[in-house]
């Protein structure tokens, strides 16, 4: 358990560094690429609507201290996010990478749309159109692809081995 | 679904108990912060992960620059490779100067640039390195490093050698963050040349193009026309500062406004240094 909590907290920080180190200067038609995203989601596809809520909201509690909306506001909506990618279900969970990679794809689409959408709601975004459509377009497909990496990293960060090795208990 | 997620008690299921507890701390959070306009404990929680972060922030981004430039490079490729050739023409032009770093060279340009602004004389003002941008799609914020220990206030103008960059947001002891007119966010209160003409100038989301709302129909505009800032009492920036020129306009007939775009003065992309001018809407400098 500890363990677990410690390769978390690791993959949560190396998340968010590489986020503001590494990839701060990678566009793709003008777009950054959107990691913390991708690894809420990935960790509610390894360990289920839980892990996937509460991942969401410390990714999204870090986020929101690096911009200028309230804070909150990513919490919010990666954490929802987060709890959606874990109806997929723990045990179940981890299908073909193609699956995964459609699933986070989608995901990724709802995630920018939310905050978008919650950010106009408290009146601070307003990205035109055409650039959300690019913004939404370009994470969704560049997270499609990281996916097929961070699946696996997710599950050794998120999913205890003594849970993943434990056969799956039938409910009667 | 098992029997036990049916009815009112089965709503309430650890994972949903979860999640409605983190949406509900969630809520708060919001609804705190925006009551209190980022000051209280929100704003300081913020204040303190920027201050914690920056020096980590400042040593990942130094230590991965040669990873970020292999990454940026495998995704920008065309245009590396436009790159490429414009350089290529360059060092054929470059070899008959005197063998002087060429980077040394630019840096001295534009800090030579940057003390001779025209358009801030009679200001004070605090140069400023660009540390890093936001790598944030929902904004555009680039942080620099001086802050309220260097006299930096919130609301500040910040410009480059060209022009109007943005304003200060945020800031803490050691450093500030601009929020760019690019940001979807901002607003600028323009005048079209030496018309009398206004407008106010939106941030796109794009680094390359600044909208122009409110501009009224049939404003004679030309393709290349600079933008100034109005400056107009209690506007909350000083007048005459250039923001753009003018990229491409039309007219919908019985349209309440004409349909504007600028291109920014400054590459609002690739920043190194810029200055903070010593106004406040308040004080007029």
């Amino acid at each position: 358990m500890r363990l677990r909590v410690i390769r978390s907290v690791l993959l949560i920080l190396t998340v968010v560094v590489l986020q503001h180190s590494v990839l701060e200067g990678v566009q793709f038609f003008g777009v950054h690429l959107d990691l913390p995203l991708l690894l809420v989601i990935c960790a509610g596809f390894s360990d289920g609507r839980e892990t996937g809520a509460i991942v969401g909201f410390v990714v999204g509690l870090i986020t929101d201290g690096f911009l200028l909306t309230p804070l909150g506001l990513s919490a919010l909506v990666y954490s929802l996010i987060g709890y959606i990618a874990g109806q997929t279900e723990k045990g179940s969970l981890i299908g073909p990478s193609t699956i995964n990679a459609a699933l986070a794809s989608l995901l990724s689409a709802f995630g920018v749309i939310g905050y978008e959408i919650a950010s106009r709601l408290l009146g601070f975004g307003r990205l035109l159109q055409i650039h959300l459509i690019k913004v939404v377009l370009v994470v969704a497909i560049t997270n499609a692809i990281i996916s097929v990496i961070m699946v696996p990293v997710a599950k050794w960060a998120f999913v205890s081995k003594e849970l993943s090795s434990r056969p799956p208990v039938i409910r009667r | 679904m098992s029997s036990r997620d049916y009815g009112l008690s089965g709503f309430f299921v650890r994972p949903r108990a979860t999640l409605l507890a983190l949406v509900l701390v969630s809520i708060t959070l919001v609804t705190v912060s925006y009551r209190s306009h980022g000051t209280g404990f929100t704003g300081t929680f913020q204040k303190a992960l920027r201050s914690v972060t920056s020096p980590i922030r400042s040593t990942a981004s130094s230590a991965f620059h040669p990873v970020e430039d292999v990454v940026s490079g495998a995704f920008n490729y065309s245009s590396l490779k436009k790159k490429n050739a414009q350089l290529q023409s360059q060092i054929s032009a470059l070899k008959t100067k005197e063998s002087m770093s060429s980077q040394l060279e630019n840096e001295v340009q534009a800090l030579t640039a940057l003390a001779n602004i025209p358009f801030a004389q009679g200001l004070k003002t605090v140069s400023a390195i660009v540390d890093d941008y936001s790598p944030s799609n929902s904004q555009m914020t680039l942080n620099i490093d001086k802050g309220s220990s260097q006299g930096v206030k919130v609301g500040e103008p910040v410009v480059a050698s060209l022009g109007l960059i943005g304003k200060v947001v945020s800031l803490t002891r050691s450093n500030s963050t601009v929020l760019l007119l690019s940001d979807p966010s901002s607003s600028v209160g323009v005048v079209m040349g030496s018309s009398t003409h206004v407008g106010l100038a939106v941030g796109t989301g794009s680094f390359s193009s600044i909208k122009v709302d409110l501009v009224d129909p049939g404003t004679p505009l030309y393709v290349g026309e600079p933008v100034y800032t109005s400056g107009v009492q209690g506007g909350i920036y000083p007048p005459n500062l250039p923001v753009g020129k003018v990229s491409k306009f039309s007219s919908v007939p019985g349209a309440l406004q004409e349909q504007v775009l600028l291109a920014p003065m400054v590459d609002l992309a690739h920043l190194q240094y810029v200055k903070v001018l010593d106004w406040l809407p308040s004080g007029g400098g």
